[in-house]
């Protein structure tokens, strides 16, 4: 049994159809990149696995556990929220908390989750608290923005509100960590930091799907890539396979004008 | 929760808001409408004008006497009025007196009921007595034909006259309505003081100005935007002159303008309660005590008793 | 009647204009909240009625609401009498919610859809969401609008003297008839002028606190 399990899911927007029907697993610790021209449905892929969106078919499984199943849908605002903790999302453009510094915005999601609306001792919550600012302090030496702590986002660059991004979603420990195009918003000079990031999670068996139009990268740190046309999965393997002997001729048509844009 | 509450205080005030607007419209109807039998008497009165300002009003319709029940259960009676010398206003100790004061409280001690003074905006005067905001306007009330379409006067008791008040700088231009052609003339809208610039040829084709209030006319003539203002005769006295702001303007004494008389306004409904204050009223008149207080608020020259 | 005088008599005017001002204020902001909720709401009947409703309110002049509130029950044939003061107060609320829950709505709106996203990815619920994430900023975006609404509401107070409330307006007003003096009318400009600015000081602290982060 794989970790994750994704079967059949079909979304529609309206009349148009962006997922005609995906099937994937992946295993923990590999890190799978998603890649494919704009509108292939890569980013509602994501979304669907974030329950951002609720797909019209199909189901979801983590580690044999039903995230999402089409039959039992529509699921509460609660259940929602309990399942989708399983997943992180990183976003294409940050979206940090300008209100809060860079500390709070790693913390106070935990903080929410843990503390807010239960009856705990003074001491219990004292120490909860505690823990949680430990660890973000921690998450974000990892990103090595150790020195912004107290910084507001509109005070970073685009590279480093990105690391804080990633920052806050790992402080819930999801188990599947998603980024959607992360460095897609950025000057091409910064994204060097978000990838070497990345790339560092992925040294510790992380479990990542990168949604990216980094070619380069996708092929030197993807266990597995997917290249997504026109709402299905066109080619799926290995970088080496996918990049370096496609089977079908949409993908090779992709990549070979990826690589001229190079 | 929240929601049903805040959709039930939603609908009330919504209905409020509906029924506003279509009341606007039907304002008009519901003061005349509702009492239709009255509105009918006054107009048929209104041929000979001074008629409908005694007693016939209340013999004429005996029915829905629950007028005078509605003021004495409460034991009050609210009287519309604005602050004017020497009508009503206050003396030095900050007390409320003047002429429409006293005469007030006399007719109200023979009623047994408490006089309450509730000063209102006087172009509101019939909204504020038809909605039972108030229940009376005493307060140097002009009788006039279009009011009469909306209440019902009781005896007339000063005459009242309309005065041309001018800056006496200027005062020796005017020797008649014929040499006022061409100028600017203040009144508050919808006083008497507009039907007497109207009902002149000479002053209707000048440049009339309607104000909110008379004192309005006079800030007009002292600011120089109107040559000439028209106020009633006992406001113009009583305002200008020494120690005031208007000490350099004074009453064209010269020209005459239609004279009419001061009476009490009531709901045209309110048969019975007008029936009590003309008693009140003529007694008063009779034992000399009206006459009294005319003559202590410098009134007795007007007074129509 | 010296300049003292004046000013005592202007100052229970003044008194009856902050009154109406500070209840207008305190129970307008939540109120306008709460509609804000019901114009934006995802049950059409409550957000059809919410929203005639604020046209309604926001098509119409204050001074013909305040005199509906009074006298319109009366002329209804109504028992209801309200207190003059109770209805200027009541037209007052009712006015500024539906001006104030507009400003919200554009505040709210204004807000991008990642930061709720953001927040939903968190496993933040929807209360939330609107607390923690979303409503400082609104507050902060709103700042500025809400303010030339509030200076707008000081001046406003003088329409409760259509039904002859006796605001700082209608103080003057008084004694330029009784007293035949007319500089009292515009000395009150001072009373105005003066609290305008107290308000226009502690709203610019209230935004120079929070320009401590921009978007």
């Amino acid at each position: 049994m794989a970790f994750l399990e994704v079967k059949g899911i079909e979304k529609s927007f309206g009349r148009t159809e962006v997922l005609k029907g995906i099937d994937f697993s992946m295993e923990k610790g590999e890190v799978l990149a998603i890649i494919g021209s704009s509108g292939s449905g890569k980013t509602t892929l994501l979304r669907c696995l974030n329950f951002l969106e609720t797909p019209d078919r199909g189901s979801i499984l983590v580690n044999g556990d039903v995230m999402f199943d089409c039959e039992e849908a529509p699921y509460s605002d609660s259940a929602k929220r309990e399942k989708r903790l399983h997943f992180g999302l990183v976003f294409q453009s940050f979206n940090l908390f300008p209100q809060y510094n860079v500390l709070r915005n790693i913390s106070l999601a935990p903080e929410l989750r843990r503390i807010r609306g239960k009856k705990l001792p003074k001491a219990e919550k004292k120490k909860i608290r505690n823990d949680i600012d430990e660890n973000s302090r921690r998450l974000l030496d990892t990103v090595g923005l150790a020195a912004k702590t107290y910084s507001y986002p509109c005070e970073l660059s685009g590279g480093q509100q990105q690391r804080v991004a990633i920052a806050r979603a790992l402080a819930l420990d999801p188990d599947i960590l998603c980024f959607d195009e992360p460095t897609s918003a950025l000057d091409p000079e910064l994204t060097g930091e978000v990838l070497r990031v990345i790339r560092e999670l992925k040294s510790s068996d992380r479990t990542m799907i990168v949604v990216t139009h980094e070619m380069n990268f996708a092929r030197g740190v993807a266990d597995k890539v997917i290249f997504m046309a026109d709402g299905i999965i066109e080619e799926y393997g290995t970088p080496d396979e996918v990049f370096g002997n496609p089977k079908s001729p949409v993908t090779k048509a992709f990549l070979e004008k990826s690589l001229e844009n190079i | 929760m929240k929601k049903k509450i805040f959709a039930l205080l939603m609908g009330a005030v919504m209905c409020m808001g509906c029924m506003g607007l279509g009341g606007c419209s039907s304002d008009e109807n519901s003061l005349n409408g509702s009492n239709s039998s009255n509105a009918d008497n006054s107009g048929t009165g209104s041929e000979n004008s001074d008629s409908s300002t005694d007693s016939e009003n209340s013999s004429s319709s005996a029915a829905g006497n629950s007028d005078w029940d509605y003021i004495s259960n409460k034991g009050e009676v609210v009287v519309g009025i604005t602050y004017y010398e020497p009508m009503n206003y206050f003396d030095e100790n900050g007390e409320l007196v003047g002429f429409e004061t006293e005469f007030t409280k006399a007719v109200c001690e023979k009623l047994g009921v408490t006089p309450v003074f509730q000063e209102i905006e006087w172009e509101k005067k019939e909204v504020e007595l038809q909605s039972k905001a108030i229940d009376l306007i005493w307060n140097g009330l002009t009788v006039t034909e279009d009011r009469k379409e909306n209440m019902a006067f009781s005896k007339t008791y000063l005459n009242n006259k309309q005065v041309i008040i001018v800056k006496t700088e200027n005062a020796d231009k005017y020797t008649d309505t014929a040499s006022m052609a061409g100028t600017s003339i203040a009144f508050e809208s919808g006083s008497a003081g507009e039907d007497a610039a109207k009902a002149d040829e000479t002053l209707a084709g000048c440049e009339l100005i309607g104000c909110s209030a008379q004192k309005d006319a006079l800030l007009e003539v002292k600011a120089g935007t109107a040559d000439l203002g028209i106020l009633d005769y006992t406001l113009a006295k009583a305002s200008i002159g020494e120690g005031t702001d208007y000490a350099d303007m004074q009453i064209l004494d010269s020209v005459e303008l239609a004279s009419e008389q001061y009476a009490v306004g009531v709901r045209l409904e309110d048969t019975e309660t007008l029936a009590k204050i003309n008693n009140a009223i003529d007694e008063l008149a009779q034992d000399g005590t009206l006459l009294d207080i005319a003559k202590k608020y410098g009134v007795d020259d007007i007074y129509a008793l | 009647m010296s300049f003292w005088e004046v000013t005592k008599q202007l100052a229970d005017g003044f008194g009856v204009t902050l009154m109406i001002f500070g209840i207008t204020l305190v129970a307008s902001l939540p109120l306008g909240l709460i509609m804000t909720f019901g114009s934006m709401s995802k049950i059409p009947p409550i957000k059809w009625l919410v929203k005639t409703f604020v046209w309604i309110i926001r098509g119409t002049p204050l001074m013909l609401q305040i005199i509906l509130i009074f006298y319109g029950p009366g002329l209804l044939g109504l028992e209801i009498k309200l207190p003059r003061m109770t209805a200027v107060i009541i037209a007052f609320i009712i006015n500024y919610s539906c001006y104030f829950s507009e400003i919200y709505r554009g505040g709210i709106e204004s807000i991008p859809k990642g930061q709720y996203e953001a927040g939903q990815v968190l496993g933040m619920t929807k209360k939330q969401i609107f607390f923690k994430v979303v409503l400082f900023q609104v507050i902060k975006r709103i700042v500025p609008p809400m303010g030339n609404e509030i200076i707008t509401l000081v001046k406003d107070t003088s329409l409760a003297r259509v039904i002859a409330v006796t605001e700082l307006v209608k103080a003057a007003e008084r004694i330029v008839t009784l007293k035949g003096l007319i500089w009292p009318l515009f000395y009150i400009g001072a009373f105005y002028l003066l609290f305008s600015a107290l308000l226009t000081f502690l709203l610019n602290l209230a935004e120079k606190k929070m320009n401590y982060y921009s978007i």
